[in-house]
């Protein structure tokens, strides 16, 4: 009842002409015409944010995914006297709040003192206004959610690694196989569930972002990086639209059933495999 | 010993992405700490990884003079983060016990949407939850204030405490289940 309270009261909202400024008074039902407009918006068009929004996913999925197993791969064929602080530095930023991710990285790419620019003058290329611009601006995004979020995937695939049957792969040794045949084969077929997991997690971790874009960006250029999270706060907060800004949050539910079916799915046909 | 036994070549990939990986995670923050502790006026473009010299004069500024902020944010941040810490604790502990411990018919739809509602944006609750606190007089004030996160946590925290007590659950107290004993 308490965890449902909320997500109640968006799908009630959604469909009435709740505003800001009538707030003490019954809003009136409207049918699905928000859901309508949000989808018809011109201002900017639903298509660029939901485009914003599944780049900027997708680059979190890949670029996490892609880290964190490599990582997870390089720490876990160390010895295990390393293997703990290693871990313990390389999970400092999945610690760290994502508006203080926010500030760090806009001054890592701020057009005057950044890192990023100042990265770039050795190699002799200008300076480069990365939040200035739709794609510059949404791969400095996707670099940032990358940089706070493959932790988690860090975690997960280092754990399960872990798990992996030595004596299978002591096995594969003994036939011939070298390093990556070892990975291909008998490492990462062991530890599909973790990364499934992982990979939903990371895929949360893109979609899930409010606070990191509205730092670094607040949706701007011109709500080039909008994603669906910041048009939710924009018609609300901003335009004072109750309705349409839940009919956002419905929208952004719909979806993340339908991956949590997806993924419990999933997980439970690996765990049949295995029985 | 090794989980994957690596040759040179091997030792050398790894050592790339270990020092590549470390570089990746680390600079960011030691490049802000370094813009934390040098002096007013040594950020000039291009600002070097290392400060010219150390001080702590902008940390005393912010945490001692009037131009700062005080101590303030740092005694919310721990009223905060305990009351959150307790409440989400209690209510996910009763939460997830209850759901393991009987067999509720509709125990696994209602963890598929605690698992979905764990993969909505904390801003998705922001509606509803402004509405909320408008009405109850909570809007604004420091009792109020860890009431949005314990909601983005309290699904989460059910689903891990419903797995950890499955987890646990010993097989005597499931052949019990199984006999209908009941839990008192």
């Amino acid at each position: 009842m308490l965890v449902l309270l909320p997500y109640a009261g968006a799908l009630l909202f959604s469909v009435t002409d709740g505003r800001l400024i009538t707030i003490g008074t019954l809003p009136r039902l409207v049918g699905l015409s928000n859901f309508e407009k949000v989808v018809s918006s011109t201002g900017p068009e639903f298509g660029l944010v939901v485009a914003a929004s599944a780049v900027f996913t997708l680059g979190t999925l890949v670029g996490s995914l892609g880290l964190g197993t490599l990582l997870g791969l390089a720490v876990t064929s160390l010895r295990p006297k390393l293997r703990g602080p290693l871990l313990a530095l390389l999970l400092v930023p999945w610690i760290i709040a994502g508006v203080v991710v926010g500030y760090t990285w806009k001054l890592v790419y701020d057009p005057q003192i950044g890192l990023a620019n100042a990265m770039l003058v050795p190699l002799g290329v200008g300076r480069v206004a990365w939040l200035l611009e739709r794609w510059p601006a949404i791969a400095a995004l996707v670099v940032a959610n990358v940089w706070a979020a493959y932790g988690v995937v860090l975690l997960v695939v280092s754990s399960a690694l872990t798990n992996v049957p030595q004596s299978l792969i002591l096995a594969g040794q003994v036939d011939g196989a070298g390093t990556l045949t070892i990975i291909r084969r008998i490492v990462l077929p062991n530890i599909r569930r973790a990364f499934l997991l992982a990979a939903l997690v990371a895929v949360v971790s893109g979609l899930n972002v409010f606070d990191l874009i509205f730092v670094m960006t607040g949706g701007g250029p011109t709500y080039q990086t909008e994603t669906l999270a910041l048009t939710m706060y924009r018609l609300t907060f901003r335009r004072g639209d109750i309705g349409e800004g839940a009919a956002v949050t419905v929208m952004l539910f719909c979806f993340s059933l339908a991956l949590a079916i997806v993924y419990v799915w999933s997980w439970q046909r690996e765990a049949r495999k295995w029985r | 010993m090794e989980v994957i036994p690596l040759g040179p070549l091997g030792r050398a990939v790894r050592f790339v992405a270990l020092a590549g990986g470390l570089a990746f995670t680390l600079v960011p923050v030691l490049w802000v700490a370094s813009l934390a502790l040098r002096p007013a006026g040594a950020v000039t473009f291009p600002v070097s990884l290392l400060p010219p010299s150390l001080t702590l004069e902008n940390l005393r500024t912010i945490l001692f003079t009037d131009l700062g902020i005080g101590p303030r944010p740092y005694l919310n941040a721990a009223f905060y983060g305990i009351s959150c810490g307790v409440i989400t604790a209690i209510i996910s502990l009763m939460g997830g016990y209850a759901l393991v411990r009987y067999d509720l018919a509709f125990g696994r739809a209602l963890l598929l949407v605690f698992l979905a509602l764990n993969f909505l944006p904390a801003a998705a609750r922001l509606i509803p939850l402004f509405l909320l606190y408008v009405q109850l007089g909570l809007y604004d004030t420091q009792l109020g204030v860890p009431g949005p996160r314990r909601w983005h946590a309290g699904s989460c925290c059910r689903w891990r405490c419903r797995g950890c007590s499955w987890s646990r659950r010993s097989p005597s107290s499931t052949a019990g289940t199984r006999s209908r004993c009941r839990s008192s």
